[in-house]
């Protein structure tokens, strides 16, 4: 199973980008990289479309502080989620890298309509209701 | 009833062109004393306040600069050289007093100047050559704030200071300066008389001897009155400074239960504070790693999977093994011998397994094996409960701000006190105390003192008297001098009476308006007149409360009272002219004031808007109203009015 | 105070219309600069003696 490396850079798009910076700074979550891997996971939850992303900037250069189960669980998504599609595994840690963009993007999309207008007490109390509840 | 107005006539006057107003006194009856002047705000009510104040004092009233704008716009545009006059009669008693003042406008270029005439005064149609004296007789320029004032100015007679203006102004209304002179004047006399009777009994060696003794007696008598004097004022103040230390410590220690509190919760709010961080830290722990749950399925998808290619990879082993084994025998398990064909299909069979082998330890069994046991261990993660964090941390907050509330309002009751304060106050008490105490004891040793001399004094006086006996001029001027003794130190105690009776009376006038008009008649039962003739409020505890600490309403409230008070109190009561007093008030201050009005033994006039007297407010004041005028615009313009 | 001042008329052995004439006269000259009352003051004083030597 080929896994994320938590010493390679995650970049992501402008637009998303923006909104993690708003998640940070209302302080949802502690680090942005938090919120991006919450998204992917959220995405990948639902088994959201998702495709290719282009245009992509530098979001952390180094994400070795994330829990190393979130690596864990984010891996094992990756690898069960090629094999549901019948697609072959990834051959590299690029390639899972790519994966979980991809679902980031996605789900930060999802997240910030879903969040829309949303204080910080309501957004965390609102995470409670998708996981506990998979609302 | 003290003096009233009976008209104000005013030619060319800001918006009144040719004005009288009446106030009829002719059949007053005593019950009605309150008049209204009713008029929209800009229509020329404070002009009618302006104009009894600059016929009264002049330029001392109204300025140079407002009296040039003085001049009515429409008629100075016919005539620039504008004359313009304000007229009032005043009756007191049986007096009738005219107060007539003139102005001339004088344009000079573009520079227009104003020729302000001396007043006039004319007492009973006779024309009196002092107008200023009998002015300042009638109504005295010092003392005018106490007659005409506007409702929100109102207020600063309830401050904890007066200036000495203030105070000058309130002991002219109570006839105080007039003693003062009289003693002042006596006292002159007394040393003149005396120094005459010096002079006639030169020649008398023994009377010489008793009026020389008499004199130094005398002259110790007098300092021992100044010290007296002086200690009466230090205890007075002693007595003050006691109260107040007294009163702040009382305050204090009130306040000190609440300044443990407020250190107590201090401290709670600082381990809360704590807790909160330590929460908010477990919120954050656990968002992130908040995509665990999400994941879990397809965590459990990977490790099953893993599991199956472990057993799998296990039976391979077993099958090198035994396929190695096969080879490297002769004969098959089942006895058999292996031919060549036989031993090529296990060999190629053998090479395969062995390449699938090479590839498991090439990702390495151990590891491949860790993946599989944490894969395996985050399959059953279950610890996530973000709710619960997120109550708890919720909930140190509410506490939080709690707590800070409590502490604001702690802070807000507790300010400007400090522990130093709290601990040293109880000593300043006590050397408060010991200070009073002090005076006391000197002024008994004065008081002692000065019986002493009087005692002697009056001996060499009786001494001196029998010897000057015996020649008239000498007796004549010694009696004389005895009677202009008398006369001073009657003036002299009788200051001192008037002060302290007009003081009673002022409080106990102030206290009885100030129950009726306050809106707290449970909690105030009076109003004490401190030296310097300034006010408190005392509660129904004894508490003396400091005016600077009431509402506005209840400031302009505690105002009314006084100055309806020294009003009372005073021998001579004048009118009183108030503008718009009542319309910024609450309700219930607004309503106990107007009730209040016909209590004034005075003339009041208000000028006021409608909203000084709402209707019901107006109706029930009617019995007691003399009259009612109203202001109107003429012709619509802003610039002319007329009272009707 | 017509009370008072005829306590203390009495009390310092003057005549009470001495007192209330000085008070009326000391308060019709309040506002003058120059009250000019001790040489009034001195007259009363001799008529009042006047009238009580006889």
């Amino acid at each position: 199973m080929q896994r994320l490396d938590p010493n390679a850079s995650i970049s992501t798009t402008q637009e998303a980008k923006q909104y993690l910076e708003f998640l940070k700074d209302k302080k949802v979550f502690p680090y942005m990289i938090d919120a991006y891997f919450f998204a992917a996971a959220y995405a990948m939850n639902r088994d959201v479309e998702v495709e290719p992303v282009s245009g992509l900037k530098t979001l952390a250069q180094n994400i070795s502080f994330v829990d190393s189960d979130v690596f864990l669980a984010l891996d094992a998504a990756v690898k069960a989620i090629c094999k549901r599609k019948g697609k072959p595994e990834p051959k590299d840690n690029k390639e899972v890298a790519n994966i979980v963009i991809q679902y980031a993007e996605a789900g930060l999309k999802l997240l910030k309509a879903r969040w829309e207008g949303k204080i910080k007490s309501q957004i965390q109390n609102d995470i409670c209701k998708i996981i506990v509840n998979n609302e | 009833m003290g003096l009233q107005l009976e008209k104000m006539t005013l030619h060319n006057w800001k918006c009144y062109q040719d004005q009288t107003i009446e106030f009829d006194l002719s059949f007053q009856d005593e019950t009605k004393n309150v008049w209204i002047i009713f008029g929209q705000n800009g229509f020329g009510k404070t002009s009618i306040l302006e104009a009894l104040q600059w016929c009264l004092y002049g330029t001392g009233a109204v300025n140079k600069e407002a009296l040039r704008k003085a001049f009515n716009d429409v008629a100075v545009s016919d005539n620039p050289t504008l004359e313009m006059s304000v007229q009032l009669t005043f009756k007191r008693g049986e007096d009738s007093f005219l107060v007539s003042r003139s102005a001339q406008r004088k344009p000079r270029g573009k520079l227009v100047t104003v020729d302000d005439r001396e007043a006039t005064v004319y007492r009973n149609g006779r024309e009196c050559q002092d107008p200023r004296e009998w002015i300042e007789v009638l109504l005295p320029k010092m003392s005018r704030e106490f007659f005409f004032f506007d409702g929100v100015d109102i207020q600063r007679y309830a401050q904890q200071t007066h200036t000495v203006e203030t105070k000058n102004a309130i002991e002219r209304i109570l006839g105080i300066p007039e003693l003062k002179n009289l003693r002042d004047d006596t006292e002159r006399a007394l040393k003149d008389l005396q120094k005459q009777l010096s002079d006639a009994e030169q020649t008398n060696e023994e009377l010489q001897r008793v009026v020389t003794e008499l004199e130094t007696v005398e002259v110790g008598t007098e300092t021992q009155r100044e010290q007296l004097g002086r200690a009466k004022e230090n205890l007075r103040s002693a007595q003050t400074i006691y109260e107040d230390t007294k009163q702040r410590a009382e305050q204090l220690e009130g306040l000190r239960e609440k300044l443990d509190e407020l250190r107590r919760l201090e401290g709670d709010r600082d381990r809360l504070r704590e807790r909160l961080d330590r929460a908010e830290q477990q919120v954050e722990e656990t968002l992130r790693k908040a995509p665990i749950p999400l994941l879990l399925g397809f965590v459990k998808e990977v490790a099953n999977e893993l599991q199956g290619q472990t057993v799998t990879t296990a039976k391979l082993f077993g099958s090198v093994q035994q396929l190695q084994k096969l080879l490297n025998s002769d004969r098959c398990v089942c006895g058999r011998c292996l031919d060549e064909e036989a031993k090529r299909y296990i060999q190629q069979d053998l090479e395969q397994l062995q390449r699938v082998k090479e590839n498991s330890s090439r990702y390495g069994a151990l590891e491949q094996d860790e993946l599989r046991d944490r894969l395996s261990a985050l399959s059953r993660y279950d610890q996530w409960n973000l709710e619960e964090k997120l109550l708890d941390r919720d909930q140190h907050r509410d506490d939080l701000d709690e707590i800070e509330q409590r502490i604001s309002r702690l802070k807000r009751e507790t300010h400007g006190i400090n522990e130093e304060e709290a601990r040293d106050i109880w000593r300043k008490v006590a050397e408060a105390e010991r200070q009073r105490d002090d005076y006391q004891n000197k002024i008994g040793q004065f008081q002692r003192a000065i019986d002493q001399s009087l005692q002697r004094e009056d001996e060499l006086r009786r001494k001196m008297e029998t010897l000057a006996g015996k020649h008239k001029e000498t007796a004549t001027l010694a009696y004389q001098v005895r009677l202009a003794r008398g006369l001073l130190e009657a003036t002299k105690e009788l200051i001192d009476w008037r002060i302290e009776d007009a003081k009673a009376t002022i409080e106990e006038k102030t206290s009885e308006v100030h129950r009726r008009v306050t809106n707290k008649p449970d909690e105030y039962n009076g109003v004490v007149l401190k030296e310097n003739y300034t006010l408190g409020v005392r509660t129904v505890t004894g508490e003396v409360l400091n005016p600077e600490t009431l509402s506005a309403g209840e400031k302009e409230a505690l105002a009314f009272a006084f100055i309806t008070g020294l009003n009372l109190a005073s021998e001579t009561s004048a009118l009183l002219v108030m503008d718009t007093p009542f319309g910024h008030l609450d309700k219930t201050h607004q309503r106990n004031l107007v009730k209040a009005l016909p209590d004034i033994d005075s003339q009041v006039i208000v000028l006021a808007t409608d909203r000084d007297f709402p209707d019901p407010l107006l109706n029930e004041l009617m019995p007691n109203v003399a009259g009612v005028r109203h202001i109107e615009r003429v012709g619509g313009s802003e610039r002319l009015s007329e009272v009707t | 105070m017509e009370q008072q001042l005829q306590v203390l008329a009495q009390k310092h052995g003057i005549p009470v219309a001495l007192l209330q004439e000085a008070i009326k006269e000391e308060r019709e000259r309040i506002v003058r600069q120059n009250r000019r009352m001790t040489p009034r003051l001195k007259e009363m004083i001799a008529q009042y003696a006047d009238v009580s030597q006889g």
